[in-house]
């Protein structure tokens, strides 16, 4: 097996395991804030997966690699534009009462916030189902 | 107590949807993003929205807790996609502000 080809396998091995512990986190709510050991496993295997093709694959010794940057690079990429912000002088905080506003809801029905007048409630907001 | 929540689907995306979590909360849509600004919760960071998405922003994940006369109690706000409310700390806050 041409050394290239080892170092290929090595590279999308270690992508792969970096991914599944990632998911794992993710499944738990419990991605850590501090992603820095992710991001540097990642560029890790991305790095291997280019050190094999300097190495020399073979044509099908030529696939790991390129799976171990693609995931490497895309899960770098994500994790660094992550950050969320909102205008600070426009978002809602504590104390304030919440605008009155209305909506459709899944059954095409149309809802009224005045409707929760007189109840406790929880508003969640989510980046939709994709 | 009411438990709504604020995506940009539409509401045939939601309906399609609504099973996977089992939410028994009135789910809205709110594709213009017109609830989402009246809160302020537009995510003004790199949103990262499929290619495909309606929408041409998405809000921040937020959980806000809300009296009986509409005013906030507590708020979440995701200052990062990929960390959400955990549900012990929104149930330790459901605790901590309604029981009182």
């Amino acid at each position: 097996m041409r050394v290239g080809t080892k170092f290929g396998i090595a590279a999308f091995a270690l992508a792969v395991g970096t991914t599944v512990l990632w998911f794992y986190f993710v499944r738990q709510v419990n991605l850590p804030e501090d992603r820095t050991g992710f991001v540097v496993a990642f560029l890790a295997a991305a790095s291997l997966g280019v050190l094999a093709y300097i190495k020399g694959t073979g044509w099908i010794g030529g696939v790991p690699p390129a799976g171990a940057i693609l995931i490497g690079v895309f899960f770098s990429f994500t994790i660094a534009v992550s950050s969320q912000s909102v205008e600070s002088d426009k978002a809602i905080a504590v104390g304030d009462v919440i605008p009155s506003f209305s909506a459709l809801d899944d059954a095409g029905e149309r809802f009224e916030s005045k409707d929760l007048n007189g109840h406790l409630v929880l508003i969640k907001f989510f980046r939709a189902h994709w | 107590m009411r438990v709504i929540t604020i995506s940009t689907d539409s509401p045939e995306d939601i309906a399609a949807e609504r099973h996977l979590h089992g939410l028994q909360a009135r789910m809205l849509s709110d594709v213009q993003l017109q609830v989402t600004d009246a809160f302020g919760l537009r995510n003004t960071g790199f949103h990262s929205a499929p290619p495909t998405h309606e929408s041409v922003a998405l809000p921040v994940p937020a959980t806000l807790l809300v009296d009986r006369e509409g005013r906030v109690l507590w708020i979440d706000l995701s200052k990062d996609y990929q960390r959400r409310s955990d549900p012990s700390v929104v149930l330790a806050a459901m605790q901590a502000n309604f029981d009182s």
